[in-house]
């Protein structure tokens, strides 16, 4: 039997009065890619403080490896923060050396696992600069190698994405490919729905702090409205072949918009148009994404929440 | 342990290889260099002043030369004793005085004479201090005289300092003016008063038909009191005591000196360890680091690493101190013989452990707060609004520090030496007193509870700063969200 990385039962978090994190259950067995979803303020980064043991939760039980988070649990996970920094007089060199320390390797392990990884993801020749002295984007990748050097088992990610651009977004990406490829668990939380559409098997969307849904990325688009789009002559008139759908003129005559809930549904929508004898142009079943999949479940959750 | 030892050894590292560093350290012994020999150079540098006495009468203005040649006296005295002190300790300064005071105006040869039959080193040269005063002939009218003093020369050798006209009253008191552009300053005007009322004491005794012989040995009487330590007694019965000498007294200069230096690097440290929070946290290390250490490990590292710099730099002034003050003993001379005396001091075991006991005490005390103001401030603003309470708490014992070498034994320095802000600096003052042991015990037994309870709360703000869970403008709720 796999052991399950985390494990979060019944956790609450609360500020005051204001409940952050409100009875949240989700586990994560080994390996894998999964995005932690949800709008901004959603509870995803106190979620993520608890997981690491930075926050305490007040009710609930968080387990990592099968147990408490202690010292040798904690060396085995990689966290990189939503707010991050470095110190801006060491060299790059020095600061993934460092924390690669701070996690457990020896001096001559993380110094050679430093230079290592800077060289494979092109900072060579940044390697005893000042970080002062870097880019943006440099620095964000040497916070991004600081935290993966000691090859955690179990890698979690605030807002990874956030202030990279689009090349160094694509870096990342294979980055935390390459991890999960070689057996690590990956959980990242993130509110760019393209991201997390890309690179996971699974999501976990939380909305005011609470779960609204676990499960794979396709069992997620499922649950987002469907849609099937006819066009026909701009004169042709389908409200009442259509009257039995929830159908819906388009963008611009001629073009009809049908929801459905399946293939099916879709298939029978266009027979009513052909038995109509109106001129079929174009069918064009649209696939949801999980955008739209985060907004119709994280809508429906608001609202079923009040 | 280890995450503290590798953030203590990035902390150490990290102010080793800052430039504030090493003008920090290259500074302390520049300042005590300048210290010990900008007084010495102005002295050097300020020519003797002149000043005219216009009188009908010659015994006035020769009343006022014998004043300033017993100030010369007095300060060819002092001078030689303190060479004395230096060269051969409290025995060869009885000595050197003895052999002054055996001729009415003073006898340097004889004085050096017997140092160095003490002494264990060759004597260095002795040259009489330059005198402060010089009276001048008066060669131009008071009207002259006065526009000349009240002109601002380019340099004090070209000026008058000041002239004094002296009337004899109706009565025979001696009425005197006293001119001078310095208003200030009133050595000299005492100087004359003194003169004066020696002069119409005299007048008025030989008046009374007392013989100027008489007169003149009766003003060069002066008793001599040894001063004794009823602390300590004869070492034997039948012994006579020891008396108090300048090495005795020097322990409360040098435990004044030490509280002094305490306050500095106390400060100093905490500054220290409060600048780098806040970096840290404007920077977003901060963040970084809780993510693979714990608040508490990251607070026992920063202690540590500070700590360990505060070392480097109170070792490394103590070598160039030691370096500086036994060159200046070893060239002899007032400045080494007070300097040798100054340094035997401050080395005494007792006040050693006093100073580093004391500096713990201080370091946990203040830099565990600083340490927690840093950790809720993104600015140094910031940081300024919160430290103003815990600066002026900081300054407060340094009002009463100074009283302390007077008065070591005073009531109110005794009591507010019990209060733990203040203990560690008015504890350091009061060492040379003799604490009795259980006091010591008692006051080191309040100082662990009161650093360990200060240490546990600035645990807690830190841990609620550093989360982000309070800040400068909400300090308060730092100690009622984290549990």
């Amino acid at each position: 039997m796999t052991q399950c990385v985390l494990e979060l039962a019944h956790v609450t978090k609360r500020y005051g009065l204001h409940t952050a994190v409100d009875d949240l259950s989700f586990s994560l067995a080994g390996g894998g890619i999964t995005g932690f979803l949800g709008p901004n303020g959603a509870g995803k980064s106190t979620t993520l403080k608890m997981i690491i043991g930075i926050l305490a939760p007040d009710a609930g039980r968080i387990s990592v490896f099968g147990g408490p988070l202690d010292p040798l649990r904690l060396k085995r996970i990689g966290y990189l923060p939503e707010e991050r920094g470095l110190y801006r007089k060491m060299t790059p060199m020095a600061v993934i050396t460092y924390f690669a320390r701070l996690k457990g390797m020896t001096g001559r392990d993380a110094r050679s696992r430093a230079r290592d990884l800077l060289e494979r993801y092109g900072l060579a020749d940044a390697m005893q600069r000042p970080v002062k002295a870097l880019s943006k984007g440099m620095a964000q990748k040497v916070q991004i190698l600081a935290i993966i050097a000691h090859e955690p088992e179990f890698l979690i990610l605030d807002e990874p994405f956030s202030g990279l651009d689009p090349v160094n977004q694509q870096t990342l990406e294979e980055l935390v490919r390459e991890r999960a490829a070689g057996g690590a668990s990956v959980l990242f939380s993130t509110h760019v729905m393209q991201h997390a559409e890309r690179l996971c098997d699974r999501v976990v969307m939380i909305g005011a702090g609470r779960k609204a849904f676990d499960g794979t990325v396709r069992e997620a688009v499922a649950r987002a409205p469907r849609a099937a789009r006819i066009e026909t002559d701009p004169e042709a008139d389908l409200s009442e072949a259509l009257g039995a759908f929830r159908a819906h003129r388009g963008e611009r005559p001629g073009v009809w918009v049908i929801d459905v809930e399946d293939d099916a549904e879709a298939a029978a929508a266009l027979a009513r148009v052909v038995a109509h004898g109106a001129p079929v142009r174009r069918f064009e079943p649209t696939r949801a994404s999980l955008h739209d999949a985060f907004v119709a479940i994280l809508g429906q959750s608001a609202s079923e929440g009040g | 342990m280890h995450a503290a030892y590798l953030i203590a050894r990035r902390e150490y590292l990290a102010y080793l290889t800052s430039w504030g560093f090493w003008v920090s350290l290259a500074l302390a012994p520049l300042f005590l260099l300048l210290g010990m020999g900008v007084p010495a150079l102005m002295e050097r540098a300020q020519p003797s002043r002149v000043f005219v006495v216009l009188t009908d009468e010659p015994a006035l203005s020769a009343a006022i030369d014998r004043a300033l040649a017993g100030n010369a006296r007095a300060a060819t005295r002092s001078a030689l004793s303190a060479m004395a002190l230096g060269l051969a300790g409290d025995e060869g300064l009885r000595a050197a005085r003895a052999a002054f005071d055996a001729t009415p105006d003073g006898d340097v040869d004889g004085a050096l004479a017997a140092l160095r039959a003490l002494s264990p080193q060759p004597l260095p040269s002795f040259t009489p201090p330059r005198p402060d005063f010089v009276r001048i002939a008066a060669d131009a009218s008071f009207e002259t005289l006065r526009a000349r003093a009240a002109a601002r020369p380019r340099d004090d050798a070209h000026a008058l300092y000041a002239v004094v006209r002296l009337s004899r009253m109706p009565d025979g008191a001696i009425d005197a003016e006293y001119w001078s552009r310095n208003i200030t300053n009133d050595e000299l005007s005492s100087l004359i008063e003194r003169a004066l009322t020696q002069q119409m004491r005299r007048e008025a005794l030989t008046s009374g038909g007392v013989s100027a012989e008489t007169v003149a040995r009766a003003e060069r009487l002066s008793a001599d009191v040894r001063t004794f330590d009823p602390g300590r007694p004869p070492a034997a019965a039948g012994e006579a005591a020891r008396e108090v000498g300048v090495a005795d007294r020097m322990p409360f200069l040098a435990a004044f000196a030490m509280s002094v230096l305490l306050f500095s690097a106390v400060l100093g440290v905490a500054n220290m360890l409060l600048m780098g929070v806040i970096e840290e946290r404007s920077s977003k290390a901060l963040d970084m680091l809780l993510a693979v250490a714990r608040p508490i490990d990251i607070l026992i590292g920063k202690f540590a690493g500070v700590a360990a710099v505060s070392v480097t730099l109170i070792l490394a002034w103590s070598l160039v101190g030691l370096a500086l003050v036994t060159g200046l003993g070893g060239a002899g001379g007032a400045a080494g013989g007070i300097a040798t005396n100054f340094i035997a001091a401050m080395s005494h075991p007792s006040l050693v452990l006093t100073f580093l006991a004391m500096f713990g005490f201080g370091y946990l005390m203040y830099g565990s707060a600083f340490l927690a103001l840093g950790s809720l401030c993104e600015t140094i603003q910031e940081a300024q609004t919160l430290m103003t309470p815990i600066i002026l708490l900081l300054l407060a014992p340094m009002l009463v520090l100074p009283s302390a070498v007077q008065n070591p034994d005073s009531a109110i320095l005794k009591a507010l030496s019990w209060v733990p802000p203040f203990t560690p600096f008015l504890f350091m003052a009061r060492a040379p007193t003799g604490i009795p042991a259980g006091e010591i015990a008692a006051a080191l037994a309040m100082m662990s509870v009161t650093s360990a309870l200060v240490l546990w709360a600035s645990a807690r703000v830190f841990r609620a700063g550093a989360l982000r869970q309070a800040n400068a403008q909400g300090w308060w709720k730092a100690l009622s969200q984290v549990r």
